[in-house]
């Protein structure tokens, strides 16, 4: 007789309902089952109360099967404020049940809410035998992260395949006899085989040829140094398998899509009877688009002449186009693309400079703004200006800038050549105010952190981010470490800082949910610079000045500035997640609005319909974070 | 203040521990005729408590001979062969006794499914103690007057009105979870509407089956 309680289509139709959702989705199918059958299906009616804050620890973890459930926090003066929101899939309240504490917030329906309710027992017993589980609830927001990229690469994968270079079939790609092993060939005559005729990876085959492994250079490290396994021993001991093949008919996009799928390096070519006929790598797939990032690099600082520069450039951007493609992350990418701008713009300068006379001056061309802080995305126009000081200090500052102003103008239109846009607001090295002495600087700068006017505020996100690309550092560093220590001494001008910080609210509404504005042409979008990543680059640069801080990096600000004023480490790291994420969509929208032409006004507007389900989860999240960090620049700069 | 309202508060209370275990039970059968068409699936789930119990919960398909009709098998999706490799009736019956136990039961339209089990009980010679059974039909009609009168009355209707999925829609578990659903739903409206008690939503739809023409 069959089982007939419990029923058995109840308990999978539970279950199927919860596999869309992460973590349920990655988890086996017994921990599922565990929670469906621990679980009871309760009901809340449209604004009931879930979970109000109490002391004693919460009992029970919450699956939202339907509707949405919104958590408030209770200020000191009984004001209740909506904070965020919960959709289908989602889990509370986590942090109380991992910290075994009471909730601090009020979970209230924000409709017809259905939940799966189960023990917090089962809660805890899963966080030990479940590893997934365990590493959803403690990376939340990582964990989202984490899925978003992995899809960003498979849609490059799939998107690859449609492109003419990658339809080029395997058999095209491996010429030549291949090289390879015997599964009995000692170690150490592998490795010298590969060596000498210069491979990336070696497979290993059986005397009809027919594929056994593989054996590549990133396994060296992991399979034989650590573990110690002696070089005389046969490559097939260490040697991966069963090995990825596909025929010589396949295309460079089929290899591509393996690559990703499985993520590996390198796939084993077969040809006739299996036998293999070659090994197609990561390399040789990206090579069919000319570009590295090394190669580049060394291309811009050889360059002979501007021309050279101009294509050098046009290959950044479209190097750029496809690590962002890729999923690559985002501040990995943006230091990249920062690094060869930084190189482009050296050279640029070494280019235009034999033409000038600069004798008997110390000069520092400083990046300003997203160039300062090494986070340029795709789209990105000149902010720059030179800092200046004479030997012969009786020349007039005026003087010398008359002998600049030509120099710095020929390099601002060199730039503006190799595609980097001059500057609307005329912050630029050409602009006779941003081409100044040491002093004039320091006084600039004195000038708007005693002031503190909007003038000032807005300067101040431009020029207090600036950095050293070329020439004498010595004067960037002394203009820093002045301004710093005059910064922090003015808490009036760090509070100033922060009202004017605390302006770019994040457009969660009053539901916790994105709200979208409608740009001029009726589409409706996120704008993600004003809302997303200002923000938080503005909250970095506060904490930065107030703890003392010199370096400009958003990140690398928030995580030396951050334990200085005491932000909890985990919270930190939600920051940068939430910054990172939003820096990667962005780029992301460049890189569409730029494939589909022109990046025109929008560049940095997300339409709201183009955002997949998970990536407006994690927006929703992120900016939940920028919401924390605002709220710790309220607290810490209070009205 | 409607009759409802009235009805609903009029009730004394029951403390919360005597409302005890609840069960929606849903049946499927080879035709619409409750008199003549075979008993062929059971399912149900009980509601303890605050919510559904997915953990106690039953489903059963009886064995079947062989059937001159097959047309109903779309509907009910439980095809001859799963018809003749069920449970013996007797078996199934009886466990399906022992899982209602002493508990009131739950279902949409119950005057079908009612019919369709005292008959296979009494077919099979199995004592059978009814519960009183509480129709969530008459019950929702009561409640939601407005989407009563506009047409919505099937519990397809109902399920589409309160956003509610079903997994698993002619399979007489799939059913019962539904069915749960909507009266934890109707449950909650009730209380707002003056009691959640299971005697008061027990008139309410018996009175609104008087009024109504259901």
């Amino acid at each position: 007789m069959a089982r007939t309680t419990p029923a058995p289509t109840v308990l999978s139709g539970l279950k199927q309902a919860l596999l869309p959702h992460a973590p349920f989705s990655a988890m086996a199918a017994d921990d599922v089952e565990r929670i469906v059958r621990a679980s009871q299906i309760r009901y809340f009616a449209p604004g009931e109360v879930i979970l109000a804050p109490a002391n004693t620890p919460s009992d029970s973890c919450y699956v939202i099967r339907q509707g949405i459930v919104r958590g408030e926090h209770k200020s000191p003066d009984g004001v209740s404020s909506p904070e965020w929101e919960l959709a289908a899939g989602e889990m509370f309240p986590l942090g109380a049940l991992l910290a075994r504490r009471g909730v601090t917030s009020t979970y209230r329906a924000s409709g017809d809410v259905f939940c799966l309710a189960f023990p917090g027992t089962v809660f805890h017993r899963l966080l030990e035998i479940s590893p997934v589980f365990q590493d959803f609830c403690t990376r939340r927001l990582a964990h989202l992260l984490d899925l978003s990229r992995a899809r960003m690469q498979a849609e490059y994968a799939a998107s690859v395949t449609e492109q003419r270079g990658l339809a080029t079939p395997l058999s095209a790609l491996t010429r030549n006899t291949p090289v390879t092993v015997a599964p009995q060939t000692p170690i150490v005559d592998a490795l010298k085989t590969m060596e000498d005729r210069r491979i990336g990876s070696v497979p290993v085959v059986d005397d009809q040829a027919q594929p056994l492994g593989i054996f590549t250079r990133q396994d060296v490290i992991g399979r034989i140094v650590l573990p110690a396994v002696p070089l005389s021993a046969p490559i097939a001991d260490v040697m991966s398998k069963p090995v990825l093949t596909l025929s010589a008919n396949a295309t460079a996009g089929d290899a591509a899509l393996m690559m990703a799928r499985h993520g590996i390096r390198h796939v084993v070519v077969t040809g006739e009877g299996g036998r293999v006929s070659g090994v197609v790598s990561e390399r040789d797939l990206f090579g069919l688009q000319r570009l590295s990032v090394r190669e580049l690099a060394s291309a811009i600082r050889r360059a002979p002449d501007l021309g050279s520069l101009v294509q050098a450039a046009a290959d950044v951007r479209s190097l750029s186009h496809a690590l962002v493609a890729q999923g690559v992350a985002s501040g990995q990418l943006t230091r990249m693309i920062a690094s060869l701008n930084d190189q482009l713009t050296v050279r640029v300068l070494d280019l235009v400079k034999p033409a000038h006379d600069l004798a008997g001056l110390a000069v520092c061309w400083l990046g300003l703004g997203s160039e300062g802080r090494s986070e340029q995305t795709i789209a990105t126009d000149q902010d720059n200006g030179l800092v200046f000081v004479a030997q012969d200090e009786s020349t007039t500052s005026d003087a010398v800038r008359e002998r600049l102003l030509p120099f710095a103008r020929a390099v601002n239109e060199a730039l503006d050549r190799c595609g980097y846009p001059l500057c609307k607001g005329g912050v630029m090295a050409m602009n006779p105010r941003w081409c100044a002495s040491l002093d004039e600087w320091r006084a600039a700068f004195w000038q708007w952190i005693d002031r503190g006017d909007p003038d000032s505020l807005l300067a101040s996100a431009i020029f207090f981010d600036f950095r050293a690309l070329w020439g004498e550092g010595r004067l960037a560093e002394m203009l820093r470490s002045d301004i710093s220590a005059h910064a922090q001494a003015n808490p009036r001008f760090l509070k100033q800082m922060s009202d004017n910080a605390l302006r770019n609210r994040p457009p969660l509404n009053w539901f916790g949910e994105l709200s979208a504005q409608a740009d001029a042409g009726g589409v409706e979008g996120i704008d993600l610079k004003m809302s997303g990543s200002v923000p938080i680059v503005d909250g970095a640069r506060i904490l930065a000045l107030a703890s003392g801080v010199t370096t400009t990096n958003t990140v690398e600000r928030l995580e030396q500035a951050g334990p200085k004023v005491g932000v909890r480490p985990d919270e930190i790291r939600g920051w940068i997640d939430a910054f990172e994420f939003v820096q990667m969509l962005r780029l992301r929208t460049q890189h569409r609005k730029a494939s589909d032409g022109g990046v025109e006004g929008g560049a940095n507007v997300a339409p709201i319909a183009e955002l997949s389900d998970l990536d407006r989860r994690i927006l929703k999240e992120a900016l939940r974070q920028v919401r924390r960090l605002q709220q710790r620049l309220e607290a810490d700069y209070p009205g | 203040m409607n009759w409802i309202s009235r009805l609903l508060g009029r009730e004394p209370a029951e403390d919360a521990a005597s409302v005890g275990r609840l069960v929606v039970v849903d049946t499927e059968t080879s035709g619409l005729d409750p008199e003549r068409d075979d008993l062929l699936a059971i399912g149900a789930v009980a509601i303890d408590g605050e919510g559904v119990a997915p953990e106690d919960s039953f489903e059963v398909v009886l064995r079947n001979e062989a059937k001159r009709d097959a047309s109903n098998v779309i509907v009910h999706g439980i095809g001859l062969q799963a018809q003749a490799l069920g449970t013996p009736p007797e078996v199934a019956l009886t466990a399906y006794r022992d899982y209602v136990g002493r508990s009131r039961c739950i279902g949409f339209h119950t005057d079908f499914d009612r019919k369709v089990l005292r008959r296979a009980f009494a077919a099979h010679g199995i004592d059978f103690d009814e519960r009183p059974w509480l129709d969530l039909a008459p019950l929702a009609g009561a409640l939601h007057p407005d989407s009563y009168r506009s047409g919505g009355r099937s519990l397809d209707d109902w399920l589409a009105a309160f956003n509610i999925g079903v997994a698993a829609r002619h399979n007489a578990a799939g059913d019962a979870l539904a069915t749960a659903e909507l009266f934890l739903r109707l449950r909650a409206d009730a209380a707002r509407q003056g009691s959640r008690e299971f005697k008061a939503l027990l008139a309410a739809a018996r009175q609104q089956k008087w009024l109504g023409a259901d």
